[in-house]
């Protein structure tokens, strides 16, 4: 097709336009939260994305069930030892909760401590690529989700909420390169920052940036600490793997291996912290 | 019947590859299917055909799993190029394919490596050996496949366009 080369120039001005708009849209769509290109997209891929995922399951749950009898029966017996165990200390801790109530009612904590609605739901897609940990879930605003939610798992954390569209959303996990959680060392108190790195993310693990001066080893738990907006306070995050002095001497870096893994997962629990303060 | 096909593909091998597809990760990379298609495609039909096509597909992948609109930049950019070689060469020439694919990974990569380097992120030899270079790697391998599939794709949609073209 032969095209002048007037008309060439007027195409290339409008396909800039174009490209330039959509990107306005789309930036401007985040920013005031109306996502319309996501929604299009949402309505289009979340029906197949969850076919796949429950086919899926259900296919690893059937030939996982011929699989795992033997490690199924040893860990039955590992876990009814564990149970007793479990009781003993059950009773110990609802005692110390008792205590703890008392305590609290006199210092007039309790607000700080209070229970958030929380639901579940299944992950249904995981970014293809190799840089950064992103991942879908099943849930959406229809559900009642916004954005900065909290997203847990097996006890630990996860990471927030990024983006809340009408059927999914997305899940900025901790070890992501672009994500940062503020931490507490539970046994000496010191707070550090969280973030993720990318020649640690494809192990799961993530790393903490701390004074120099900070008491911390290999084994220490650390939580999330009273100073971030997004994270309640005393959300388990990990246990410290090892401990590095950075090349100036003045920070220290702690690489921890978080409670959830971060390859198998499948399963979350989100917490809207919102929705109590209505 | 065209727009359907590729659009269809598309959206096919997004689902599969955020669903399935991290199931044949090895050592935790992946392949990127998107290159594969879109230079496939983009030297069977030309630099306006794969820029569309990049355009597409890298959209669907910002709106589900980015949180700024790169990719569909770097993919159009990748199918317009990549078309702009289909006029010089043969359609049955199986070596380029691979070496555009070569490139072309490399080249989305290195926007990446870019953005990484402006956040201060500075260790370009790690990024290099342990994710760039496998990935390149898996995806070359794929690409034998993916081009021969795409290529008789691409035959069968021009011969129902041909017979659809005679009836009218």
């Amino acid at each position: 097709m032969k095209v002048s080369r007037k008309v060439k120039k007027r195409i290339f001005i409008i396909s800039g336009i174009t490209l330039i708009l959509l990107s306005l849209i789309v930036t401007l769509g985040r920013i005031y939260q109306l996502t319309l290109l996501g929604t299009i997209s949402d309505i289009i891929i979340y029906p197949f994305q969850k076919i796949i995922n429950i086919a899926n399951t259900h296919v690893g749950g059937l030939t996982g069930y011929f699989k795992d009898i033997d490690t199924l029966l040893n860990q039955n017996e590992e876990l009814l030892q564990e149970n007793e165990q479990l009781l003993y200390q059950n009773t110990l801790l609802a005692e110390l909760g008792q205590e703890n109530e008392n305590l609290k009612s006199l210092l007039d904590l309790a607000q700080r401590y209070e229970q958030y609605p929380s639901q579940g739901a299944n992950i249904i897609g995981k970014d293809p690529g190799n840089w950064y940990k992103v991942f879908t879930i099943d849930k959406g605003k229809i559900a009642g989700l916004d954005n900065n939610n909290i997203i847990l798992a097996n006890g630990g954390l996860v990471g927030k909420l990024i983006e809340v569209n009408p059927l999914s959303s997305k899940v900025l996990t901790l070890i992501d390169d672009r994500s940062y959680v503020s931490v507490k060392v539970v046994r000496s108190g010191d707070i550090g920052i969280l973030m993720g790195d990318i020649e640690l993310s494809n192990k799961g693990i993530a790393k903490i940036e701390i004074d120099i001066n900070a008491e911390i080893v290999k084994g220490d738990q650390v939580i999330t600490s009273h100073l971030s907006d997004i994270y309640p306070p005393g959300i388990p995050i990990g246990t410290v793997e090892e401990v590095i002095v950075a090349d100036n001497d003045l920070m220290q870096y702690a690489y921890v291996k978080p409670f959830v893994d971060f390859s198998n997962l499948q399963n979350v629990l989100i917490i809207s912290k919102n929705g109590e303060k209505k | 019947m065209r727009i359907v096909t590729i659009g269809g593909l598309i959206l096919i091998i997004h689902i599969l590859q955020s669903t399935l597809f991290n199931l044949i990760r090895i050592n935790n990379i992946a392949p990127n299917f998107f290159v594969m298609i879109i230079v496939s495609f983009s030297l069977l039909r030309g630099s306006k055909e794969g820029a569309i096509m990049g355009l597409f597909a890298g959209i669907l992948y910002d709106l589900s799993f980015g949180t700024t609109v790169g990719f569909a930049f770097s993919y159009m950019i990748l199918g317009f190029l990549c078309g702009r070689l289909t006029p010089n060469f043969y359609r049955e020439n199986f070596i380029l394919p691979f070496v555009c694919t070569f490139l072309g990974d490399l080249f989305i990569n290195s926007f990446i490596v870019i953005a990484l380097i402006l956040r201060g992120e500075t260790n370009i030899i790690y990024f290099f050996k342990e994710i760039i270079v496998p990935e390149i790697i898996y995806t070359n391998a794929l690409t034998i496949f993916v081009y021969q599939i795409s290529y008789k794709i691409n035959l069968k949609i021009e011969q129902v366009e041909k017979r659809t073209r005679n009836i009218f």
